[in-house]
């Protein structure tokens, strides 16, 4: 398998993306595809606080960083990296990957690249969709409409949203479930990845206590959003040959 | 070695199938044995079990989230002290579906509960399909067909369903004995204890009728011991085999 990055992003805030990244993390761990994550909630990171031990929090409008990230992409044995973007930086990101060279290198082959775009509920997120789609020529473009907050899409109006998704034919698209908001609410007290949440553990591997309903939500939530995955054919996806 | 608890729901698909009674009998069963159980009432309209056990039950309603976990947390705590669900027919499919989705069995067992489903088929084949798929989806869970006579007859054609069979020839079955309904109106009375009735029935009573809803409750009794035995000791042939049932009879 090639190096594969997934960036996880939109410029909108309070979207749901480091959800999106949590269950991607729990997703290929569930399918036994190794992932090392990069939280760009510079410096306090988000992500991180769930998934600790492949995490790790860059800054990624410096150049260290960047390097940190694109450098290492052929020398690690992990081969899907996962970037979750902090809002208001996905454009600027892709534009600085662009600058560096890296989508050249998924044009030439060399990497494969998914970006998970994660749209809100306003036509504003919509009109991101314009700024980010150039850079996934050559990659897998999601549009991934996140309800788990119960968020109500433009898609109830057809005309509004045909006007943007004709631009994107290529576009993979994906609906994230609602979860129940106290069960949602338990997983970020518990500050722990999902999976370890099902399985009643602490963040430490000792048994935990959390309620087997909100676990139960949360196992019957994680199983949908996995067959999603699954539907799409996620690892395929970023696995598969991109580029020319 | 430690004595499990029970953690009992009684259900049916519909509505006016006797579930507030048994409910009502397995709890007066429990206390009669010396526990304290647990009561929890799902129908928050009309309340029947509450008002029988006015101190005690608790009134669940399943469609709020803080109410399923404290359901559910109940049911699965460890305790000595039994627990008994009235489970209405309008929150079926969403217990059942939490009972599931949340791995209960398997957190019960670990803490030394053993659930125990009655379900009450009524006379109609829906009823039956309704038990056959719950059957299915519980396929690990003590379930026990109950036959209540108070329901009327089932007919002949009705017999012939995969429902109505899939229940006919489960194991574990449990039959609750008629009663006069003269009788049975006195036993419906809420404000009277059923299991204080055995310690000492009411004065105001004929002797006639103290006897017979004595018999009644003592045998109503000896059939919940029985179910929970065979429960508890799969293999204990002391138990008894369930009686095959008038109405479930092939």
């Amino acid at each position: 398998m090639k190096p594969a990055v997934l960036i996880i992003g939109a410029d909108k805030g309070g979207v749901g993306k480091t959800t999106l990244a949590r269950t991607v993390l729990d997703y290929f761990a569930a399918r036994n595809m190794p992932a090392r994550a990069f939280d760009a909630e510079f410096p306090r990171g988000t992500l991180k606080r769930f998934h600790p031990p492949q995490t790790e929090i860059v800054d990624i409008t410096t150049t260290p960083d960047q390097i940190k990230i694109l450098d290492t992409l052929n020398a690690t044995e992990v081969k899907i990296s996962v970037i979750d973007i902090r809002a208001g930086l996905l454009s600027g990101t892709l534009k600085a990957f662009e600058d560096v060279g890296f989508f050249d290198a998924v044009r030439a082959g060399e990497f494969t690249f998914g970006l998970f775009h994660v749209l809100g509920a306003s036509v504003a997120s919509l009109d991101e969709i314009d700024d980010v789609m150039p850079y996934c020529v050559n990659g897998t473009y999601f549009a991934v409409k996140n309800f788990v907050n119960e968020t109500s899409f433009f898609e109830w109006d057809p005309v509004i949203n045909q006007s943007y998704f004709k631009k994107t034919k290529d576009a993979v698209e994906i609906s994230i479930p609602k979860l129940t908001e106290m069960a949602y609410e338990q997983v970020e007290l518990a500050g722990i990845p999902f999976s370890t949440f099902i399985a009643n553990r602490t963040a430490q591997g000792q048994p935990g206590s959390y309620s087997l309903v909100l676990r139960g939500y949360v196992r019957t939530w994680l199983k949908q959003v996995f067959a999603e995955y699954d539907r799409i054919d996620l690892i395929h996806r970023l696995s598969g040959p991109q580029g020319s | 070695m430690q004595r499990i608890s029970f953690a009992t729901i009684v259900t049916s698909s519909r509505g006016r199938d006797g579930k507030t009674l048994l409910a009502r009998l397995l709890a007066e069963n429990f206390i009669l044995a010396g526990e304290t159980p647990a009561i929890f009432d799902t129908d928050v309209v009309e309340r029947t079990l509450s008002r029988c056990f006015s101190k005690n039950a608790i009134a669940i309603d399943i469609d709020r989230v803080t109410d399923q976990v404290g359901l559910f947390e109940a049911l699965a705590a460890p305790s000595p002290n039994a627990r008994v669900v009235d489970l209405t027919h309008r929150s079926f499919k969403k217990f059942f579906d939490l009972m599931i989705s949340s791995d209960y069995l398997h957190e019960a067992r670990e803490r030394g509960v053993e659930p125990v489903v009655f379900y009450i088929p009524a006379l109609d084949p829906d009823s039956f399909e309704a038990g056959r798929q719950l059957l299915a989806r519980l396929e690990d869970y003590a379930f026990v067909v109950v036959e209540n006579p108070y329901l009327g007859e089932i007919k002949p054609f009705d017999r012939r369903g995969v429902g109505y069979r899939a229940l006919a020839d489960h194991h574990l079955r449990m039959h609750i004995p008629p009663l006069d309904p003269y009788l049975a109106n006195t036993v419906d009375d809420s404000s009277l204890s059923l299991s204080g009735f055995m310690r000492q029935p009411p004065a105001d009573l004929s002797f006639e009728a103290r006897d017979a809803i004595r018999t009644w409750l003592l045998a109503v009794f000896r059939e919940i011991s029985r179910v929970l035995r065979v429960v508890e000791n799969p293999g204990d042939r002391s138990a008894g085999s369930s009686p095959r049932l008038e109405r479930f009879s092939r």
